[in-house]
């Protein structure tokens, strides 16, 4: 029971991670990011190859290095058109990491992975605790990244990312950065999505390209609606929900004996597709929205409305 | 190499519905007229709701969709690998060129297609109520368009044409539930390089992309094919942002 809740806060651990920088990338600049899963595939990527060599802490810090110095690249590229064609563009992103990683066999293992990942404090404790620590220290992780990140969103680079997000050309008219201001923020993003790679892959020590999927990706949008966009409390909020649904309906095959284990995989992420469409149509705010401030929060004696 | 433009109709059809991206898995030896009313069905429970909230609310409700639709099929037919079942037909030769039987008719549905796509677009009272449309929705309500009708049309011959290239793709390889997922990056690639919003440059765009990609093969692993579409997305996206045959731009 200890063992599976162990499993269950870094799985929560990392797909919060995941969460919290779409939320950056699209609750806070209003930037689509539909290759999610390329950066996390990236950042555990470079934890594997360089945790042997260098170390645990270096190897995390050289993934989310990695990780938002190729985000500012495809933000430079991208960031200026419009934002379907973005959309289009962290797609493809997204596709050309997955067949690089399958086909680079000499770097990456190919489809064989990456095996022996070196996790961190490993001497520290005897092995059977080894778990609660990697626990402990997702915890840790999720905990700094989510202070560092709400620093970031009230601070006022994070007014003027919303600014931007809410009107670019108001933003742009009142002297903001406007292309500064984005990249930034998917860099910021494509940082944090490497840590939960990096986190992806001292969990499991073992890393192939099949556990990359897309899948990755629709979690993560689907915390960001859950928990409604910008509000990183929310995202929290909503990255634990799906997890616990999604470990909810790994019993259902206990009740209903007809459905054998394809199906219930199918109808898992079926449920969660289903999910992110009535979330859209039904609340399309979150659960917990982000605070809205107005005028008068600030100035209590403004007459004036906001 | 014809065969390759049958990915046209699906660009097409990506520019006609706000890229909504309805697994072409469906396509599995189903009538057209099952995927039309899917597809219909698709628009009137979801998108119509989110018509007006923007397009990336639409990408991601789309996603959303996808996974619904390709786990459906996976719920019902399982994982494994299918195939149509086909007497093996002995390829044509001629000029020392090698034609399946498949590529033939692969060939002559997709053209025979284009034509009338084209033919509705441009000669029918219902093709130009679906210009108006897409141009300016506002002015074509004044002029007494109904858009919700014109919308849900286009979705039927979306979802027809869909179907038709489930079919085709799966004569042309097996048929699993993640069919949809190798096209979508070629597809996108075909309609941004022709220009959205115009069909023949979808195709032109299609055609360019198939052979890009085929011929790559002679200099890169065959592997590498997708990136290669990726690569032409973006080279167009920084250097000629309208496509090559204009439709709208995509500068902010």
């Amino acid at each position: 029971m200890i063992a599976y809740l162990t499993t269950l806060i870094v799985l929560v651990a990392i797909s919060a991670l995941v969460g919290l920088a779409l939320n950056v990338q699209w609750g806070a600049a209003g930037l689509v990011n539909f290759g999610v899963v390329g950066f996390v595939a990236l950042g555990a990527y470079t934890t594997a190859l360089l945790a042997p060599p260098l170390g645990w802490f270096p190897a995390m810090i050289a993934a989310a290095a990695l990780c938002a110095l190729i985000s500012t690249v495809l933000a430079f590229l991208s960031i200026r058109l419009e934002e379907n064609y973005l959309a289009i563009v962290t797609i493809g992103f997204g596709e050309v990491v997955r067949i690089l990683l399958l086909n680079e066999s000499w770097l990456t293992g190919g489809a064989v992975g990456i095996a022996d990942i070196p996790r961190p404090f490993v001497n520290l404790v005897s092995q059977q605790h080894n778990d609660l620590v990697l626990a402990a220290f997702a915890l840790a992780l999720v905990a700094g990244v989510f202070t560092l990140l709400e620093t970031l969103v009230r601070s006022p680079f994070g007014r003027a990312l919303r600014a931007v997000r809410d009107d670019s050309t108001v933003a742009a008219a009142l002297g903001k950065p406007v292309l500064l201001l984005r990249v930034k923020a998917f860099a910021t993003g494509g940082a944090v999505m490497g840590l939960a790679g990096a986190l992806h892959a001292f969990y499991l020590t073992y890393i192939d390209p099949s556990q990359f999927t897309s899948i990755i990706t629709a979690y993560a949008f689907m915390a960001v609606i859950a928990g409604g966009r910008g509000s990183n409390f929310g995202l929290l909020f909503g990255a634990g929900t799906i997890m616990a649904l999604l470990e909810a309906t790994r019993f259902l095959k206990d009740a209903f004996a007809v459905i054998d284990g394809t199906q219930l995989a199918a109808l898992r992420l079926g449920l969660i597709g289903l999910g992110i469409v009535l979330l859209l149509i039904l609340r399309p705010q979150g659960l917990l929205p982000e605070p809205q401030r107005k005028v008068r929060d600030f100035f209590p004696d403004h007459e004036g409305s906001s | 190499m014809i065969v390759k433009s049958r990915q046209s109709q699906m660009s097409e059809l990506l520019t006609e519905s706000n890229f909504a991206r309805t697994r072409r898995g469906m396509g599995r030896s189903h009538a057209a007229w099952q995927c039309a009313l899917v597809a219909m069905l698709c628009d009137v429970l979801v998108y119509s709701r989110l018509r007006d909230r923007g397009s990336i609310t639409l990408l991601v409700s789309s996603l959303g969709l996808s996974l619904v639709l390709e786990n459906i099929c996976r719920f019902a037919f399982g994982n494994a690998t299918q195939n149509f079942a086909f007497e093996v037909a002995r390829p044509t030769r001629w000029h020392g060129l090698r034609i399946n039987q498949e590529q033939l008719i692969t060939a002559i549905v997709v053209i025979a297609c284009v034509i009338l796509i084209q033919l509705l677009l441009h000669t029918s009272p219902l093709g130009r109520a679906m210009r108006a449309v897409a141009d300016n929705p506002a002015l074509a309500a004044v002029r007494g368009v109904e858009r919700q009708t014109i919308a849900r049309i286009t979705w039927c011959i979306a979802g027809c044409l869909t179907a038709l290239s489930g079919v085709l793709a799966g004569l042309d390889r097996a048929i699993d539930p993640l069919l949809g997922w190798n096209y979508q990056i070629p597809i996108f690639a075909a309609a941004i390089l022709g220009g959205l919003g115009s069909p023949t440059g979808a195709i032109v765009g299609a055609i360019v992309i198939g052979l890009a990609e085929e011929l790559s093969s002679l200099v890169l692993p065959t592997n590498y094919r997708q990136i290669v579409s990726f690569t032409v997305i973006l080279a167009l996206l920084l250097v000629r942002n309208r496509g090559l045959f204009g439709g709208k731009a995509v500068r902010k």
